[in-house]
């Protein structure tokens, strides 16, 4: 497997590793797993009264291509609304990363990551 | 998909030995080897080379009894695609990655060990010729699951499974 240096670059600095407090009602997280793979990927934002993600942070334990497109969610989805941060498609995580067609499942995975987590804080802020 | 067990000539069912089927391809794969299509006309030689291929990639598909069970799925028209662990499981098993990325994955390493082997045996009893269609949405839930296990087992460090000659049966 020949990674593309965005993924190299991804997988040598992580941006963003790490946890929030899962307590935090300002805080949703988001836990998925690859099913094809074994991969699994929790990702988590805290966000403002406002609506706007303020941090995120990633844990994923799989291959380079997993780790690099939730590394990149998390840098992508600081600073956007909730709502902008359901429009992140897999496919421009793909594309940013160059993912070979065998890898797309990790771009897939971050995205429902992404999911997961907002649909998180929707539920504890009753919304 | 091509079906791998008709390119070796055994029938579909999870449980194999392991011996017959590379006894199955280093007899078919003798045939058709390049050396005895060295001096053949260049279509034929095409021919052999891409039957070679096949067998191989039949072999490959077999050997793994995570990548059979997948063939064995594919076969019947279902995939892992899509499927989701339940948020226990992915739980159990974040917990399970932290303790080893910490060094402190001995325990974590010998369940998944135990979980895998689960896994497998239950794949083996619902692949089985006959098993019948009821059966296939447990040997998915089985393979994810065994794919996080395997997974997990690689992230460790552990050495591949390399089985025994007949110890699949």
């Amino acid at each position: 497997m020949n990674y593309s240096d965005k993924v190299v670059d991804h997988v040598e600095h992580p941006r963003n590793v790490g946890s929030l407090d899962a307590q935090d009602p300002a805080v949703g997280t988001g836990l998925v797993g690859a099913p094809a793979c074994g991969d699994v990927m929790k990702l988590q934002i805290r966000v403002s009264d406002a609506g706007v993600i303020e941090e995120a942070r990633f844990k994923t334990f799989g291959c380079g291509s997993a780790i690099a497109a939730s590394s990149l969610v998390t840098e992508w989805v600081k600073g956007r609304t909730v709502e902008q941060a359901l429009a992140i498609s897999n496919r421009e995580v793909a594309e940013e990363l160059a993912l070979p067609p065998v890898k797309i499942h990790c771009s897939v995975l971050a995205e429902d990551a992404i999911h997961a987590a907002v649909a998180d804080w929707k539920r504890k802020k009753g919304k | 998909m091509t079906d791998p067990f008709a390119a070796l000539g055994l029938p579909r069912a999870q449980a194999l030995d392991l011996a017959d089927l590379d006894r199955r391809l280093r007899e078919r794969a003798r045939e058709v080897h390049p050396d005895r299509f060295s001096r053949a006309p260049a279509p034929e030689r095409a021919r052999a080379a891409a039957a070679s291929a096949a067998l191989h990639a039949a072999h490959r598909a077999l050997k793994d009894p995570l990548a059979r069970a997948e063939a064995l799925l594919a076969l019947a028209g279902r995939s892992v695609q899509g499927a989701r662990p339940a948020p226990e499981f992915l739980e159990a098993q974040l917990a399970a990655r932290e303790a080893i990325a910490r060094g402190d994955g001995a325990d974590a390493r010998e369940s998944a060990r135990v979980a895998l082997a689960g896994c497998e045996r239950k794949l083996a009893e619902l692949l089985a010729p006959g098993a019948g269609v009821a059966a296939l949405d447990g040997a998915v839930a089985a393979l994810v699951e065994a794919r996080f296990h395997a997974s997990l087992l690689r992230a460790a460090g552990d050495p591949p499974a390399t089985p025994r000659p007949g110890q699949d049966r």
